[in-house]
């Protein structure tokens, strides 16, 4: 029996009005991620990453074309639906990490929690003790984000997305904002998340380089899919 | 997170937040604050001024009824235009007094005229109220001596130039002197002290307070006065017989003027009265109060369109989490709630503190449902005032969130 792609996307189009003007965002995007893969989207600026990224994040909605996660066709959902979604599925961590200020690493990372109804606070507490703990961070889970280093704020950042134990880790230039020690860091740690775990992880980036390490690349230049690998 | 603990977590990060931004919270808060303050304190002051006025009424003496001139007062309602219908109304002749002083359910009466004059003695001055009476006035108001004696009958039916002072005007002309045997002047005539009344208390202005009025036979200010009519009198009724007393009285007065020119009150009527112009003048004053209760929703409106601004990130971020759109306009409605609602604790507090301070000077009593009724109004600005910026946070896209710089 044919295995269910985790994610599947049949001839995905978002196109923005700019003005009087129709720009493209992505144009018949088909791609199919299956559970456990490391597939990194590159692309130069404009080439319609982020718009790709904010349909995978259920952020936004395609115009044309058909988006599955997990079997369920996500395009029409209701609004709470695609919220729950995000929360339950889909993990993501952003370039400009994206923490709250004045809110410690610890309560940063329970975030998702707020929005899990399945998630009680004293078991999402044991959960966030064990990944502190993995990552190195108990020591410094009370300390503000701007009290942490760039590669501390992103490792909570990863917390935060696997809090609440997703199929889908969604990396945005994670590596961006980091000094390439940070950053080889983080990209050790989106390694290990998908081989050790089993996560499907999702790496944007415009650098070559760092795509290389995913083991599946998609290529997408004005909106169209010129390559997957 | 279950929906009632989630609740919680919701109040606890708005109270975060509001700790966050203290002075700006307490800034928005102060508009609820002075607004249910001066509320709390105005109603305050209201029914502090009916419990008053009702304990005054009692020490006056009981079994009264009034006897005036129109229909001020009817069925416990103050009359508009009475007043007027009071100075074009009847005046009672001493014939009326006699009669009605033989009704078999009046057991006394004691007739009224009233003039405002100075009284000096020496070199000093005081503006007092003369009431000009007879002898049955001190029993039947149940007055009080200080010192000295009342005058008597037949210093009443003489004319005798006597007069028993209130505690003011014989303060302010003799300081702690005894005004006994001396002679003030009134209107150009000298008058023997024979009293003074003990003080009975209450609001003193200008000369119009108990303590400021001057007791003395009714003769002498018919002299002041042109006509020798009574505008007021007071009857006691025999105990228990009040309403019959005041049916003898309608009928008897009822031959002699037209009904509408004259009116007999008892003393439940005229505090009804009084407690109904004083309800509305509270309503009123504590309705003036309420607007500044309307512009502080106002501040607590512009307040949280400045923080949903400010956290335009913060708000991407929880719905890229899996927020919904009621999760944000919850959390958002609940910080103005709190903070709308701090407010109005603020201001009960500062309304309790006012009303006790005020009450040394001035009956105050802060009452249950008014602080209940400050809760509530507080929580329902924070909702009202709330729900318009809570809704722009709750629209707002994720993506343009998370972009937002």
């Amino acid at each position: 029996m044919k295995k269910t792609p985790l994610l599947a996307l049949e001839k995905v189009s978002r196109f923005y009005h700019q003005g009087d003007r129709l720009v493209v965002g992505v144009k018949d995007v088909n791609w199919l991620v299956q559970a456990g893969e490391f597939w990194a989207v590159v692309g130069a600026s404009g080439s319609g990453k982020s718009t790709l990224l904010h349909l995978l994040g259920l952020l936004d909605r395609p115009q044309r074309g058909k988006i599955y996660l997990d079997g369920w066709r996500v395009n029409y959902r209701r609004e709470e639906r695609l919220a729950y979604y995000r929360n339950q599925k889909l993990g993501f961590v952003f370039q400009q990490f994206n923490l709250l200020p004045r809110t410690s690493a610890w309560e940063n990372a329970l975030l998702p929690v707020w929005y899990n109804p399945h998630f009680g606070r004293r078991q999402a507490e044991k959960r966030a003790r064990e990944l502190f703990h993995y990552f190195g961070l108990w020591p410094r889970r009370r300390h503000f984000p701007n009290q942490l280093s760039g590669g501390e704020q992103q490792r909570v950042a990863l917390i935060r997305a696997l809090i609440c134990d997703p199929r889908i880790i969604l990396a945005d230039e994670p590596t961006g904002n980091l000094d390439s020690r940070s950053g080889a860091e983080v990209m050790d740690h989106l390694e290990r998340l998908n081989r050790e775990f089993g996560k499907t992880v999702i790496l944007v980036t415009h650098n070559p380089q760092l795509a290389r390490r995913a083991e599946h690349r998609l290529w997408l230049k004005d909106g169209r899919v010129v390559k997957k690998e | 997170m279950k929906t009632g603990s989630k609740f919680w977590a919701l109040v606890k990060l708005a109270f975060q937040q509001l700790r966050r931004n203290k002075t700006r919270a307490f800034l928005t808060m102060l508009g609820i604050i002075i607004g249910v303050s001066s509320v709390i304190l105005l109603l305050a002051i209201g029914s502090g001024l009916k419990v008053y006025i009702r304990q005054q009424f009692e020490t006056l003496g009981s079994n009264l009824l009034y006897v005036m001139p129109g229909q001020m007062i009817r069925k416990g309602r103050y009359q508009p235009h009475g007043e007027l219908a009071a100075l074009s109304g009847a005046r009672f002749t001493w014939q009326d007094v006699q009669q009605i002083g033989h009704l078999p359910a009046v057991a006394a009466i004691a007739p009224v005229v009233f003039q405002t004059a100075p009284v000096s003695f020496a070199n000093r001055e005081s503006q007092a109220s003369l009431i000009g009476t007879t002898a049955e006035m001190f029993s039947v108001r149940n007055l009080k001596l200080q010192t000295g004696r009342f005058f008597s009958h037949q210093e009443e039916i003489g004319g005798a130039r006597v007069v028993v002072l209130g505690s003011q005007v014989a303060k302010d002309l003799f300081g702690p002197r005894s005004p006994l045997g001396e002679r003030v002047v009134i209107n150009g005539s000298k008058y023997r002290v024979l009293g003074v009344l003990r003080p009975q208390g209450g609001l003193q202005m200008m000369g119009s307070g108990l303590d400021s009025r001057v007791y003395l036979p009714y003769k002498n200010v018919f002299r002041m006065t042109s006509d020798n009519k009574f505008p007021f009198l007071v009857v006691q009724a025999v105990a228990g017989k009040i309403g019959l007393a005041k049916r003898e009285i309608n009928l008897l007065l009822g031959h002699r003027y037209h009904p509408e020119d004259f009116s007999v009150t008892d003393q439940a009527e005229i505090l009804a009265t009084i407690n109904s112009i004083l309800g509305v003048l509270t309503m009123a004053l504590a309705g003036i109060a309420a607007i500044s209760l309307l512009v502080g929703g106002i501040g607590i409106m512009n307040i949280m369109f400045v923080s949903v601004s400010e956290r335009v990130r913060e708000i991407g971020l929880r719905k890229a989490v899996g927020a919904t759109a009621t999760d944000i306009q919850n959390q958002f409605l609940l910080e103005a709630v709190v903070l709308s609602l701090s407010g109005g604790i603020l201001g009960v507090i500062l309304g309790f503190l006012g009303a006790a301070l005020l009450d040394r000077f001035f009956p105050a009593q802060v009452s249950w449902w008014s602080v209940l009724l400050a809760f509530f109004i507080s929580t329902v600005i924070g909702i009202i005032f709330g729900v318009v910026p809570a809704r722009r946070a709750a629209k707002l896209s994720p993506i343009e969130a998370l972009r937002y710089e």
